[in-house]
C-alpha cells in the first residue's frame, strides 16, 4: 500500500469500516510511515473534539420565543385573529401548572374557536378585518383608522395613484418593474403594519411603523408621478 | 431646415457617451446627483476640486447646474430611462445628496451631511464621520460603518431590507429601532443602553450621553447594530 | 480493532441535553393545545435546533431566523408524533430537512465536486516530536468547520457532530453512500489542513 491508497481508506480506518483484511493493510503501512500516522492521529483528533463541541444559545431566546408565538398567531385567519390572540395570550399568562380539565377545556375551546373561525373566514374571504371585533370588551384604545392624519395621507396617495396611472404606459419595462416592485413592497408594508397597529393600538413602535409606511407610499408614489 | 438638422443631431446621440467634468468650489460644497437607473459612487480625496465622471449609455442626457460652491448633476428623464454609472471624487468636506431610482449607491470617507433617497438600491456607507444623514429606500439594504460626529439626526430607513450599523463604543446618541419584522439585535450596544422601552417592533434608548438621535427602521428586514 | 479506533467508538459526549422522559409528556400535552408545555419544550430543545443550524449555515441570523421556522413547523406537526422515536431525533430531523430546504430556496449545492486541495501533501516531511501538540482546541474546530464549503459542513456536522450513520445521511441528502462518504473525508482533510494554518 501507497500513501495515495492509505488516504483514501484513512477516514473508513478510523471510523472503524473496513474489512478485517484492509484494515491489516492499513496499518502495516501506518508502522512504516510517519506522515501518515499524523493524518490518522489529526483525523482522531478531529472526530473526537467534534462529538465534544458545545450548544450554542440563540443571542435572545426569549425574543425568538415572542417571535414564534407571533408567527404562530399570523397563521390563523385574519378575521379571527382578535379572538385566538385572546385566547393565546391568556393562556400564556398563566401559571404553568394546568389541570387535566383545564387543560381539556382549554383545549376544547381552541377546538371549537378554530372551527368557527374557519368556517367565518370561507364565508368572509373578502371582508376587510374588522376593529374591536373582540369579545366586545377588547376594542382596542386609540387606534383610528379615520385618524386625520392618516385620512389625509389616503387622499394624497389616491390622487397620485391617479397621475402615475395615466403616465406608467409611456415608461418602458425598466421603470415599470420597479414601480411595480416598490409598490409592492410598500403596500405589503402598510398592510402589515395597520394590522399590527390594529392589534396593538398601544404599541408606539406600531404606529411610527405604519406613520412610516403611508409616507413612504406617497413618496414612492411622487417620484414616479414625477416621471 | 434648421429644425430638421437639430432633431437629426439629437437622434443620432445613441451611443455610450462618457461625461467628465471637474469643478473647483472656493470653500465647502454641495453637491447634488440626481440618477434614474444606474450607480452612484462618491469617494472623498484630500484634492480640492470635484471630479465627475459618468458612462451613460442611450443618450441619458446629464444637466449640470452650478451656483456658487454648489453643483447640482441631473440625469434628464427621458423615456424609456437611460442608464448611467457615476463615479465622483470630491472633498471630505462637501455635503452629499443623492437621489436615485434604481442602482447601488456608495458614499465613502465624508465628513459633512448625508442625504439619499432611492426606491431600488443597496447603500452602502463606509466610513462617514458625519453630523447628520438621512436615508429613505423602499427596497435594498443599508450598511453603515462611521461616527457620529454632530446632533444628527442620522435616520436610516428601508421597507425592504436590512440595516447595519457599526458604530464606536464612544458615541453617544438617542436610539430609535423599528422593525416590523421584530429583527432587532443591538449586539453590545444592548448592554450599555439606558432608559430602555422595548416593544416586539422596536426598541428605544439612550446609549452613554444620549444626545443626536439614531433612528433606524425597516420593514422586512433586520436591524443590527455593532460595536467596534 | 486498534486501541485509537475503540477510543473513537464512544466519544465524550459531555454538554448534550439530558433528554428527560418527561419529553413525551410535553409533546401529548403540547398537541392538546397546552401552549405552556409548547414553550417548555422551546425552552428545553431550542439549543440543540440553533447549535445545528447555526454550524451548518455559519450564520446567527439566518441560523436564528431558521430555528424560528423549525419550532413553527413543530407547531403544526407536533400532533403527529407517534413516540416510536426519541422526540429530539424526530425534532432532530425536523431541523435538517428545514436547512436543508433552506440551502434549495437558495440554490446552495451541496455536492462540492472541485478536487483542489483535497489531500494534503502525501510527501510532507514528518515534524517529529515538537508537533505533537494538540493539533484541535474547540475555538479553531468551530472556526474551521464554519470555513468549510456547505456541502462538505453538511456531512460532516450531521457525521462527526449530530452522529448520523453515512445511510441516514444518504436518505436525508439524496446521495449515495459512497458520496456520503467521500464528502465526509474530504471534509475531515479540508478541516485537517484549515487548523494547521491555524497553527
Amino acid at each position: 500500500m501507497n500513501c495515495t491508497d492509505c488516504h483514501e481508506m484513512i477516514s473508513d480506518y478510523v471510523d472503524g469500516m473496513l474489512d478485517l483484511g484492509e484494515q491489516t493493510k492499513i496499518e502495516r503501512h501506518l508502522a512504516n510511515c510517519e506522515p501518515c500516522r499524523a493524518v490518522r492521529d489529526d483525523l482522531l483528533q478531529i472526530v473526537h473534539f467534534s462529538g465534544q463541541l458545545v450548544m450554542h444559545a440563540p443571542p435572545n431566546p426569549a425574543d425568538l420565543w415572542q417571535r414564534i408565538q407571533t408567527q404562530i398567531v399570523a397563521e390563523q385567519p385574519r378575521t379571527a385573529t382578535a379572538q385566538l390572540k385572546n385566547w393565546w395570550q391568556r393562556l400564556h399568562s398563566r401559571d404553568f401548572n394546568f389541570s387535566i380539565p383545564q387543560v381539556a377545556a382549554v383545549a376544547a375551546a381552541l377546538i371549537l374557536v378554530a372551527v368557527i373561525s374557519l368556517a367565518v373566514f370561507k364565508k368572509s374571504t373578502d371582508a376587510p378585518p374588522i376593529a374591536g371585533q373582540g369579545n366586545g370588551k377588547e376594542v382596542p384604545l386609540g387606534y383610528n383608522e379615520t385618524s386625520p392624519e392618516f385620512q389625509e395621507l389616503e387622499q394624497r396617495i389616491r390622487e397620485l395613484k391617479a397621475t402615475v396611472e395615466q403616465r406608467k404606459a409611456s415608461w418602458g419595462s425598466d421603470l415599470q418593474s420597479s414601480f411595480e416592485r416598490s409598490m409592492v413592497y410598500v403596500d405589503q408594508s402598510l398592510d402589515e403594519s395597520r394590522q399590527e397597529y390594529k392589534n396593538n393600538p398601544a404599541d408606539e413602535a406600531c404606529r411610527e411603523l405604519l406613520r412610516n409606511a403611508y409616507r413612504e407610499k406617497v413618496r414612492v408614489l411622487q417620484g414616479f408621478a414625477n416621471f | 431646415m434648421l429644425l430638421a438638422v437639430v432633431g437629426w443631431c439629437a437622434s443620432s446621440a445613441t451611443a455610450a457617451v462618457k461625461f467628465d467634468k471637474t469643478y473647483s468650489p472656493q470653500g465647502r460644497a454641495r453637491l447634488s446627483v440626481a440618477n434614474i437607473n444606474g450607480s452612484i459612487t462618491v469617494t472623498a480625496w484630500n484634492r480640492k476640486t470635484i471630479a465627475v465622471s459618468a458612462v451613460n449609455e442611450s443618450s441619458a442626457p446629464i444637466s449640470e447646474r452650478v451656483i456658487g460652491d454648489s453643483i447640482s448633476l441631473e440625469v434628464r428623464k427621458t423615456i424609456p430611462p437611460g442608464k448611467a454609472d457615476f463615479q465622483i471624487f470630491a472633498p471630505a468636506d462637501t455635503a452629499i445628496s443623492l437621489k436615485n431610482y434604481m442602482g447601488r449607491i456608495e458614499v465613502r470617507g465624508f465628513r459633512n451631511d448625508v442625504s439619499i433617497k432611492s426606491y431600488d438600491s443597496d447603500v452602502r456607507l463606509i466610513d462617514l464621520r458625519i453630523p447628520s444623514i438621512d436615508v429613505n429606500v423602499t427596497a435594498g439594504d443599508i450598511f453603515f460603518d462611521g461616527e457620529l460626529t454632530g446632533d444628527g439626526p442620522y435616520t436610516l430607513q428601508t421597507l425592504k431590507g436590512d440595516v447595519d450599523v457599526t458604530l464606536p463604543a464612544s458615541n453617544s446618541f438617542q436610539l430609535s429601532t423599528r422593525a416590523l419584522s421584530e429583527k432587532i439585535n443591538l449586539g453590545d450596544f444592548m448592554s450599555s443602553l439606558t432608559g430602555t422601552s422595548k416593544f416586539p417592533k422596536g426598541i428605544s434608548g439612550t446609549h452613554l450621553r444620549g444626545g443626536p438621535r439614531l433612528n433606524l427602521i425597516t420593514f422586512n428586514g433586520r436591524i443590527q447594530l455593532h460595536k467596534k | 480493532m486498534t486501541l485509537a479506533t475503540q477510543n473513537l467508538m464512544m466519544p465524550a459526549i459531555i454538554e448534550r441535553a439530558e433528554e428527560p422522559s418527561s419529553d413525551l409528556d410535553l409533546v401529548k400535552a403540547a398537541a392538546a393545545g397546552d401552549h405552556a408545555a409548547f414553550e417548555q419544550l422551546y425552552y428545553l430543545h431550542n439549543r440543540r435546533v440553533y447549535s445545528l443550524c447555526l454550524r451548518m449555515l455559519g450564520n446567527p441570523n439566518q441560523a436564528e431566523d431558521l430555528t424560528q421556522e423549525v419550532f413553527f413547523q413543530l407547531f403544526r406537526k407536533i400532533g403527529s408524533f407517534r413516540g416510536d422515536s426519541a422526540f429530539t431525533t424526530w425534532l432532530h430531523r425536523l431541523t435538517v430537512n428545514q436547512v436543508l430546504m433552506h440551502f434549495r430556496k437558495r440554490g446552495v449545492r451541496l455536492e462540492h465536486t472541485s478536487e483542489e486541495g483535497d489531500f494534503t501533501n502525501v510527501t510532507e516531511t514528518p515534524l517529529g516530536s515538537t508537533r505533537r501538540v494538540s493539533l484541535v482546541d474547540r475555538l479553531a474546530l468551530e472556526k474551521a468547520i464554519s470555513e468549510l464549503p456547505p456541502g462538505y459542513r453538511t456531512v460532516f456536522l450531521l457525521h462527526d457532530v449530530e452522529g448520523y450513520e453515512h445511510e441516514e445521511i444518504s436518505t436525508l441528502l439524496k446521495v449515495s453512500v459512497g458520496t456520503s462518504k467521500s464528502q465526509l473525508h474530504k471534509a475531515r482533510m479540508r478541516l485537517r489542513e484549515l487548523l494547521r494554518t491555524q497553527h
